[in-house]
């Protein structure tokens, strides 16, 4: 509706009031201002007729949810709690897949985007292959692919052991829980067991248990946003003077070193805008968490809508969760963005 | 022969075993390598049973889509053809190089015609190869009278409308019926349109001096942005009938749902693309054309536009992929309606292909990333022809 009034604007700005109606601009702007105006807050004010039959306060909030949640973390959440501990719950759930996911996916994307122009010929077009095929595949297939695969592990009666430090089952991956002091000392690391009780039930009895559904979307999500992090990596290597790395080379820096000292921290403030993007790609690509059963915040919104109704409120509330995730990534980034920035610009 | 031996042996060197650290490199991809490729080609020619595709491909490819009523699709493929075939003649004056962009469709058909075994669609697909030769060699500038240019836009500009009457007329097929991959390109196909021309409208109003367009504009395309697609389509299954006004309430079914929140969304990302566009023409441009006399509608149109898009056509082209590998998204949603996504998991629901997920998502991933493919090196031609790929 928006878009015909302004389109509408535009025209009747354009071929009728122009020479017709006002010889002056500003009076011209003031009036077709005020006529958009004047249509916009004419449809809010049907939109706000219509919306306010449908149910709009956020007290339904506040009810018990009567739920249970499969992953948690940070919270402590029951079914007799309140709607809104199930929604924290969603809330750091992505939180949680949303800093480990930008970590790998960076690690990863940058090893590809620096093997993608490696000398070694081998390497170079495995990296291509890998962004070729990776990029152009949806997520959503993706995440659905690893999901089947990581079903498809062995029960955890036959789990793979990998030196005893990684557990894989498709009960959930096991690692070594590392217990801390206070200060960050590190005083003990428990190797992941898997035991079976008396009643012949076989489960992991310690360890840092990774679940099956947090496994499946967090690869989904850094392979795929590694594949276009790697493209942005590529293309700011590419876009230095080649005379850095030949000055490098003159000076008797080897490889790793011209990478790590010359190349890498003058292509991070090319790198640092576009990643950027792709962190809140990523955030937002989390809410795909929803078709393999991750808790998510979408996920349990998605489950009070269907209890509660109230779509409205739970979109704005959901909308403004993203939001505030994505603002808080763009201050962070913006902060090392200024840091690598040259000086005076 | 001798001298062909050095030089493999010295380009092996420089390229493979240049330095302790690149021989082990090269073990290690070489050992990763073979063993991608083998477990591969272990799994494609001898392990997986392709019959899972070859019973359901009439699933993935139309979903629900009435058998009777295929001869609509085969018209639309006919006219595509015939379209591609004078495109391509336009795009390939001197050079053909440019086949290399059309390999993937053919590529395609190939791929069809080999596990289908059936008569019919052999002679089909053949059909529309013919058309597209048709399309190739006939003087359709000079029947028309018209520039091969402006021949190519309005046969293009035509097509979508001219597919949606095939369906349409007769009777018609109702869009509860659509499915499969043929859905995922008319969504696609829709969502580009609607949302490049949406997009240009919001990017000219958020860049617009007046500050209550310029806000409104901002306002929407952030709110949009804010939140993940899957949440908009969520949304728009929830809450857009009960905000339409009843006569229209009832008409707008799902597939149209469906294609106005893919059209808004990608209009919100379209609009902040060509933003960047536009910040990048210079002011002396604008300045230039005020000083030749134009007014604002002709500077706009014929002085800032053609250089903001075509300084952004890149980044548009891979908002237009994003959108196409987005049409999975309904199957997220929850929405019941099938896509390829979608039939390919109710492929797997059947009894008798329960968990043959990878030989399924296989096929689905390689029709999406024919596509997808397709396009980046349609983008990266056109970068070429258009002097903007500083690469070389």
């Amino acid at each position: 509706m928006a878009i015909i009034i302004i389109v509408s604007t535009l025209l009747l700005r354009y071929f009728v009031i122009k020479d017709f109606f006002f010889r002056t601009n500003k009076r011209r702007n003031y009036t077709l201002q005020g006529i958009y105006l004047i249509l916009l807050g004419l449809i809010s004010i049907y939109l706000f007729v219509k919306a306010s039959k449908l149910e709009l306060g956020f007290d339904f909030l506040t009810n018990e949810a009567g739920f249970a949640l499969a992953n948690q973390w940070l919270t402590d959440y029951s079914p007799t709690n309140t709607r809104i501990n199930a929604y924290l719950t969603g809330v750091f759930n992505t939180i949680r897949l949303v800093i480990v996911g930008i970590a790998l996916s960076t690690l990863l994307g940058v090893l590809v985007g620096v093997a993608r122009l490696s000398s070694n010929w081998l390497v170079r077009k495995i990296a291509t292959a890998y962004v070729e095929v990776i990029r152009n595949i949806p997520l959503l297939l993706q995440i659905i692919f690893w999901w089947s695969f990581t079903l498809a592990l062995p029960t955890i009666k036959e789990y793979i052991n990998i030196f005893d430090i990684v557990l894989i089952s498709n009960r959930g991956t096991a690692l070594p829980e590392i217990l801390f002091f206070e200060g960050g000392v590190i005083i003990d690391i428990i190797r992941p067991v898997v035991t079976t009780s008396t009643n012949n039930v076989v489960s992991y009895t310690s360890g840092f248990v990774i679940s099956t559904e947090f496994l499946a979307i967090l690869l989904g999500l850094v392979i795929y946003t590694a594949s276009f992090i790697a493209e942005i990596v590529r293309g700011a290597i590419q876009a230095l003077p080649k005379g850095q790395t030949e000055a490098a080379q003159a000076l008797g820096l080897n490889s790793f070193q011209i990478l790590r000292l010359i190349i890498l921290p003058q292509a991070l403030r090319i790198i640092i805008p576009p990643v950027t993007n792709q962190y809140l790609n990523l955030t937002k690509n989390s809410s795909l968490a929803v078709v393999i059963g991750y808790s998510d915040l979408f996920l349990v919104s998605g489950i009070i809508m269907n209890k509660a109704g109230h779509a409205i409120p739970m979109f704005i509330v959901i909308i403004l969760t993203y939001q505030s995730m994505s603002f808080l990534i763009s201050i962070i980034m913006n902060y090392f963005n200024k840091k690598v920035a040259l000086v005076g610009n | 022969m001798n001298s062909f031996i050095v030089r493999s042996n010295s380009w092996l060197i420089k390229n493979l075993f240049s330095s302790k650290l690149n021989i082990l490199l090269s073990f290690c991809a070489m050992s990763l390598t073979i063993y991608f490729v083998w477990s591969l080609s272990i799994f494609v020619f001898i392990s997986a049973d392709w019959k899972v595709v070859d019973v359901n491909l009439r699933l993935l490819l139309l979903g629900p889509f009435p058998k009777e009523a295929e001869w609509r699709i085969w018209i639309s493929i006919f006219w595509v053809a015939f379209m591609s075939g004078i495109t391509y003649k336009n795009i390939s004056r001197f050079q053909t190089k440019h086949l290399f962009n059309i390999s993937p469709l053919i590529l395609f058909i190939l791929f069809l015609i080999n596990p289908v075994n059936n008569i019919m669609i052999t002679f089909l697909l053949a059909l529309s190869l013919v058309c597209l030769f048709i399309g190739y060699n006939l003087p359709a500038n000079r029947i028309f009278k018209l520039n091969q240019n402006t021949l190519n836009i309005l046969g293009w500009a035509i097509t979508l409308p001219l597919i949606v009457v095939f369906l349409k007329i007769f009777g018609g097929v109702e869009t509860t019926k659509w499915g499969g991959y043929f859905l995922n390109i008319m969504l696609a196909w829709v969502g580009i349109i609607f949302g490049f021309i949406f997009g240009l409208i919001f990017a000219i109003g958020r860049a617009s001096s007046l500050p209550v367009v310029r806000y409104s504009c901002t306002f929407y395309i952030e709110v949009i942005r804010a939140a993940p697609l899957v949440a908009w389509l969520f949304f728009a299954y929830l809450v857009i009938p009960d905000l339409l006004p009843d006569i229209f309430a009832n008409k707008v079914d799902i597939a149209l749902r469906v294609m106005i929140v893919l059209s808004a969304f990608t209009a919100a990302y379209i609009a902040e693309i060509i933003r960047g566009g536009l910040q990048s023409v210079a002011i002396g441009q604008i300045e230039a054309s005020k000083a030749l006399g134009m007014n604002g509608y002709q500077t706009t149109s014929l002085i800032v536009l053609p250089q903001a898009i075509r300084a952004v056509i890149p980044a548009l082209v891979s908002q237009f992929i994003a959108l196409w590998k987005d049409t999975t998204l309904i199957l997220a949603a929850g929405l019941a309606f099938r896509e390829l996504l979608g039939s390919g998991k109710s492929a797997l629901a059947q009894f008798e292909f329960i968990g043959q997920y990878n030989e399924i998502y296989m096929f689905i991933g390689l029709l999406f990333w024919i596509v997808s493919f397709g396009m980046s090196r349609l983008s990266f031609s056109i970068e070429k022809d258009l002097g903007l790929n500083q690469e070389g």
